[in-house]
């Protein structure tokens, strides 16, 4: 409790957890309800203006934009926490053996993940999409399998700093197996790293998400996620620039929550870290 | 010094070897049979097939396509373009120009606005004016830069129509034109590395701010200016240095969306492109080709840090 207080009390802090919270919320009301069938098209009523009976107007097919942009919510929200799971349990698990055990599984593990960081995650994935195929399952794969050496980096250099410490040297005297301290002593220390870089990439996902389906190599429509409202609104930007201004305009809100939070969670979990903003550039 | 460099080269052979391996299975995991593909996609005859099969070498084990296609990369040849049958070195060479030029006059604008702007709100921390910049550093950091792009693009190219909207004419064919053409793409992109940048400058002056020896050059009665450029800049900026690698990275990945936007022919736009017509042989190059320049930059960027912060060559 002092801990979220703390978290909340500071100015980042609070405005991201708003922020992020709204977000979380519309997603969850857009994936159970809808002012409109998102995907039920009207052509009747194209490119209606805003106005009482549709409050963002009607897109290209006439399709309530507020419900697409609600659903969108929800598939893009729920692609970015699925794509947590993948990189953060493998993650820990091949980094907290690499910095451990250390030996000749470190030193190959390191070598291949620094080719693999030699690629910039949004080019892993964009190969991994030509391989599975454009769809959300293998935005979600691709993604995991991007994100997956970030954390295993990690998870690694914070074992490799919590074993210098000596309660690890005491587990041992006190005769615990090795695999006992690192799952009991060691890896609750590595907790307060992952929790950081677990909220900074649901932002890096969301953006990478909606680059790859901007690039129609993401979610295939009709179903909507941001990134491909934005896709499809773009042949028509030059006059209904609403179109794309509001897909835009989610994203950014959704990623301002990530990064204030993503601040403050490290001002207060993770001080000694340096200040470095991490953020893929796309 | 000289060791230090050799052994730091040394060390990213064994990392481009591994991305090779990397992008090699990758490719050999995509759909589709690559023989049939060179025949134009609809041939029944089974023993022409084989015949391309055998002269594509795609009959004999794995490694040793692989040993094969190593062999060829280092004599020069990446194979050959399905889609347009020009040579895939070429046509990578000939696209990266156009990238080159982007991502380096993005990151060129970038630290000329970042380096003064990130001092400067050190310079007056916790006043308005840093908090304005801190602010709207963020602002830019959470927006995507190809939604940026796109806005720019609709707003100085649709409503106020000041510039091109779509296509793309070199600097070389005709200088006006083609600066026209680039400075929607290199806004787009600068805007974005901006805002990592003056964050990470803010943050390296702030740490070396206090020191004894800013304080020394200030009690001895140096102008503001000269403490600031003399004394702060050059101990501050090491770790922005090592952002401007890996944003220069982000730059060449994040091209393909940027090229995507702005319809530029770059290496972005021919990587997207190789994958939406399948052609496997300039997808492979590409990636590769993206790899081997973000491996050498890294390369480059960490033998330039060594010059700021000597403590680097001796660990």
């Amino acid at each position: 409790m002092t801990f979220v207080s703390r978290l909340l009390g500071k100015t980042n802090g609070l405005i991201g957890a708003v922020m992020l919270g709204l977000v979380l919320v519309v997603a969850f009301l857009g994936a159970v309800w809808t002012p409109y069938d998102p995907l039920k098209s009207d052509l009747l009523n194209r490119f209606a203006a805003p106005g009482l009976a549709h409050p963002f107007g009607t897109d290209m097919f006439g399709r309530d934009v507020l419900s697409r942009l609600m659903r969108g919510a929800w598939v893009s929200v729920s692609i970015g926490l699925s794509t947590l799971v993948i990189p953060v349990v493998l993650g820990t698990v091949l980094g907290a053996a690499a910095g451990y055990f250390r030996g000749w599984f470190d030193r190959l593990l390191m070598m291949v993940l620094d080719a693999l960081m030699a690629f910039p995650g949004l080019l892993i994935a964009l190969g991994l999409m030509a391989v599975i195929g454009a769809n959300r399952y293998g935005v979600i794969l691709a993604l995991s399998f991007a994100y997956l050496p970030a954390v295993t980096r990690v998870v690694r250099g914070s074992v490799l700093s919590i074993s210098q410490n000596e309660f690890v040297e005491a587990s041992a005297v006190m005769g615990n197996s090795r695999l006992y301290t690192l799952i009991v002593h060691i890896l609750p220390n590595c907790l307060a790293p992952l929790i950081v870089l677990s909220t900074m990439m649901f932002g890096w996902v969301l953006l990478a998400e909606s680059a790859l389906s901007f690039l129609g190599l993401g979610v295939p429509p009709p179903e909507p996620s941001w990134g491909n409202i934005l896709s499809e609104a773009k042949a028509h930007l030059m006059r209904y620039p609403l179109l794309g201004l509001l897909p835009g305009i989610c994203i950014s809100i959704a990623l301002l929550g990530v990064n204030l939070l993503g601040d403050a969670l490290r001002d207060e979990l993770d001080p000694k870290s340096a200040s470095a903003p991490s953020k893929e550039a796309i | 010094m000289i060791l230090f460099v050799l052994r730091r080269i040394l060390m990213s052979v064994p990392t481009l070897i591994i991305v090779a391996v990397i992008i090699f299975c990758l490719v050999r995991a995509l759909p589709g049979d690559a023989a049939l593909m060179m025949l134009g996609g609809n041939i029944d005859d089974e023993s022409t097939l084989e015949m391309m099969r055998h002269q594509l070498g795609l009959d004999q084990p794995l490694p040793v396509q692989f040993m094969a296609w190593l062999r060829e990369i280092f004599s020069g040849n990446l194979g050959i373009s399905v889609r347009t049958g020009q040579p895939v070195g070429e046509l990578i060479l000939d696209r990266f120009s156009v990238t080159a030029t982007v991502v380096l006059l993005a990151m060129a604008s970038a630290l000329a606005v970042s380096i003064p702007a990130g001092l400067f709100a050190a310079h007056r921390h916790n006043t308005r004016a840093d908090y304005a910049i801190v602010v709207a550093t963020i602002l830019k950091l959470s927006m995507p830069s190809f939604w940026v792009g796109l806005m720019l693009l609709v707003l100085f190219g649709a409503i106020l129509g000041w510039l091109p909207t779509v296509g793309y004419v070199s600097v070389s064919q005709d200088f006006g034109l083609g600066v026209t053409y680039l400075i929607l793409p290199v806004t787009s992109l600068a805007l974005s590395e901006i805002a990592v940048m003056t964050r990470m400058m803010r943050a390296g002056s702030l740490e070396v701010m206090n020191r004894d020896y800013v304080t020394h050059a200030r009690a001895k009665g140096l102008p503001e200016r000269q403490v600031l450029w003399r004394h702060v800049f050059p101990n501050a900026f090491a770790p922005t240095l090592t952002m401007v690698g890996i944003a220069l990275a982000g730059l060449l990945a994040g091209a393909a969306v940027t090229e995507t936007v702005f319809t530029l022919p770059g290496l972005g736009k021919l990587l997207v492109d190789s994958i939406y017509g399948r052609d496997y042989p300039v997808l492979q190059g590409a990636l590769l080709f993206i790899a081997a320049v973000y491996v050498v930059t890294n390369l480059l960027i960490d033998i330039a840090y060594s010059f700021f912060d000597p403590k680097v060559r001796l660990s």
